[in-house]
């Protein structure tokens, strides 16, 4: 105050001499104040923590566990018609081993018959109006599945495959086994029609087990006796899946180029980073040609008038702050047909799939400079789930059963015989499949917008790209050609790419000042995918338009740098 | 602050604010302007929640204003404080920060959302007030 009133002078020199006592109890006072601080601030920590369980519990608890997942099971066929039993064929089959020849394992190699193994849970057998897709062996219910068509094909001409109940037999044995069914197969027929043969390891195990089996039944009749009456008491199963599946495309991917989002834009315009080289050391074996050096400053100007200038690694005018917000969103999903045949296809999926709700988990960080501009980037996890829903109340399925009825031993030569019983069920009935489905992304947003701060609050809004990461998906869809497909495991349907590409996001936020530099974030947000989530070989296209609330706490860390003295010397 | 309890209730609630956040003060150089910054703004905080009632005084800006200065000199810095209080409440608030607390105008139309101008004008006519009350003093002395 260069030119100060002298009356303002005055008034400033006796009070500034003036002291006055506080009263007694004042620090005590001060005292219970903070306990009562101390006491209310755990309540506080406790509004972000107590929201996000609220929130992410409801979810849960409203969408997953609100549906059970159900896998098809024979229980849910109502047997209403036709139970045809066909009487029971006898088959001779000699046990030796190693008589097959090439010729023999290549027509098995092409076997057309689908081999599941009893544990496969995922599996399904998946038949509407007479068309079978996959197929269901299960040891337990001693049933062979199969179709009409499958019938069809098989009272032809196709082989049918040994199970029991540990294990599958190989087509290596089974092709060893001259099973005559219905009095048409031959072994010449299996050779005439190539056929595919899908085949668990665990059934190829089985096989070598049930070799070494036969093996040691040669040389030790007393065991040889056992097995095979353990074997007639068996039931086996058996599956043929005659249907043309179509064949899965290969996994196509998609990058995207990634923008640089590292430290660069928190820096002043001119880079404080300097490499400097030095030689090696002498008895160095490394590759040190030099090293990193961090120098704040630099002298700018002329000879004339220079001065030095240091840097700060971050401006006072700019904050940098880190959110960390869960929230739960819904995903609604559109469909776009590309041609008129998948039409239907995109009817069937909009009438079996419902969006049940998402999880979204985000953790950025951000900067704000002078003018109120906010850049944002991160990571983001987000998960979206499904229900599908399948029903077809003319649902179709037809069994195979074999059985062993007797195992004869020839006492000299050491072969086994086996006569089997075939039988044949049809049931008719309607058919569920119920299932959750996720589709699991995780993302990079790069956002800028801009933000008000007024005393304790801000406000804010801000949009950008959101590229992907990560893409997975996992549940059931209806395929082409009206069957259940499955999303993972190891008979997948790829119809979704590696990768989604790029979307566009966006949110408005308010952030209330809770504690110092610590504030509560609620955000709306929104995120659209930009390109079709599906592969190109896939009849629709498919984008998702996430709409959710996000809340979290921010943390604004330039505090951290405020106080920190100039560098400028 | 117009009264002992209020002054007090600010004293209180500024020191509990100061011992909650000195973790956060890195420098602490810093912590004598650090702690009237937390209890002016402790004290601004009190005086806009009381939100004066009466209506701030109009001056007459044709009332002659003598020099008053000397009679300064001659008071105890409680009885300077008394007539600081009988201010207004819009003008005390300007008169204590410029004159006590030495901030500029700049900073006071910052801090209480007001004009700089409005600033300026508060000061001159605190100035006016407590001089023309100063003045009835000193014909009292006479």
């Amino acid at each position: 105050m260069m030119n100060e009133d002298p009356f303002d002078q005055k008034i400033r020199n006796s009070l500034n001499q003036h002291q006055s006592q506080p009263p007694a109890d004042m620090w005590s006072r001060i005292m219970a104040d903070m306990q009562e601080q101390r006491k209310s601030r755990r309540w506080i920590w406790m509004v972000p923590i107590l929201s996000l369980t609220i929130l992410i519990t409801a979810a849960w608890l409203l969408g997953l566990f609100s549906y059970e997942n159900s896998i098809d099971n024979i229980d849910h066929i109502h047997t209403e018609k036709s139970t045809i039993v066909q009487p029971s064929d006898e088959t001779l089959v000699p046990a030796t081993h190693g008589q097959l020849n090439e010729s023999q394992q290549e027509s098995n190699n092409n076997s057309d018959i689908t081999l599941l193994s009893s544990e496969e849970n995922d599996a399904e057998w998946i038949g509407q109006e007479g068309q079978a897709h996959n197929a269901l062996l299960s040891a337990d219910d001693k049933v062979v599945n199969n179709t009409q068509n499958q019938r069809a094909i098989q009272s032809k001409s196709a082989p049918n495959h040994l199970i029991g109940d540990d294990h599958l037999m190989t087509e290596v044995e089974q092709d060893h086994v001259n099973t005559r069914i219905d009095g048409h197969t031959t072994e010449q027929d299996r050779r005439d029609k190539p056929t595919r043969l899908r085949q668990d390891e665990s059934s190829e195990s089985g096989t070598d087990n049930r070799s070494d089996d036969l093996s040691n039944q040669r040389s030790n009749l007393n065991r040889h006796d056992n097995l095979s009456t353990e074997l007639a008491d068996d039931t086996k199963i058996a599956e043929v899946d005659a249907d043309n599946r179509t064949k899965v495309p290969g996994k196509a991917t998609n990058s995207y180029a990634w923008a640089d989002i590292g430290a660069a834009p928190l820096l002043n315009t001119e880079s404080p980073y300097l490499v400097e080289l030095m030689p090696a050391p002498r008895n160095s074996t490394g590759f040190q040609y030099g090293h990193f050096v961090y120098d704040p400053c630099s002298v700018r100007g002329n000879s004339r008038k220079s001065r030095q200038h240091c840097y700060t690694l971050i401006r006072r005018s700019q904050n940098i702050f880190a959110d960390l917000t869960v929230g739960s969103r819904y995903a609604a999903k559109s469909f776009l047909a590309k041609s008129d045949e998948a039409l239907s296809l995109r009817s069937d999926r909009l009438n079996s799939e419902t969006p049940l709700f998402g999880l979204i988990v985000n953790a950025r960080a951000g900067i704000k400079w002078r003018n109120n501009i906010i850049g944002i980037t991160g990571i983001q996890y987000a998960k979206v789930f499904e229900r599908f829903h399948y029903y077809n109340p003319r649902e179709e399925r037809t069994t195979l059963n074999i059985s062993i009825r007797d195992t004869i031993v020839d006492a000299q030569t050491g072969q086994i015989e086996y006569r089997y019983d075939t039988t044949y069920v049809t049931s008719v009935g309607e058919r569920r499949v119920k299932h959750t489905n996720s589709i699991t992304r995780i993302n990079v947003p790069i956002t800028i917008g801009y933000m008000w701060e007024l005393d304790k609050l801000q406000l804010g809004i801000h949009g950008g790209i959101l590229a992907n990461l990560y893409f997975g998906q996992s549940g059931r869809v209806i395929d082409a050609d009206g069957s259940v497909a499955s999303l993972s495991g190891d008979h997948r349907r790829d119809i979704y790419k590696m990768n989604a590409g790029l979307g566009i996001t966006g949110s408005a936020f308010i952030a209330y000042e809770i504690q110092r530099d610590l504030y509560f974030l609620v955000e709306p947000q929104f995120s659209y995918d930009l390109g079709s989530i599906t592969q190109a070989s896939y009849d629709l296209e498919q984008r998702y338009l996430s709409i959710g609330l996000n809340i979290g706490v921010r943390m604004k860390l330039t505090e951290t740098y405020k106080n920190k003295k100039k560098l400028n010397h | 602050m117009k009264n002992d309890e209020d002054a007090e209730d600010v004293l209180q609630e500024g020191f509990v604010l100061i011992f909650s956040n000195l973790h956060s003060l890195k420098d602490i150089d810093a912590l004598y302007g650090w702690m009237k910054r937390i209890m002016i703004n402790k004290a601004l905080r009190k005086l806009s929640q009381q939100k004066s009632k009466s209506k701030d005084q109009i001056l007459d800006d044709a009332l002659l204003i003598g020099d008053e200065s000397h009679i300064i000199e001659h008071l105890h810095a409680e009885e300077i404080l008394e007539h600081i209080q009988k201010l207004p409440e819009g003008y005390r608030t300007v008169f204590n920060m410029y004159v006590v607390d030495g901030y500029k105008h700049s900073e006071i139309a910052d801090i209480l959302h007001i004009a700089e101008g409005t600033s300026r004008s508060q000061l001159t006519k605190a100035r006016k007030l407590l001089q023309q009350s100063l003045s009835a003093l000193k014909s009292m002395l006479i």
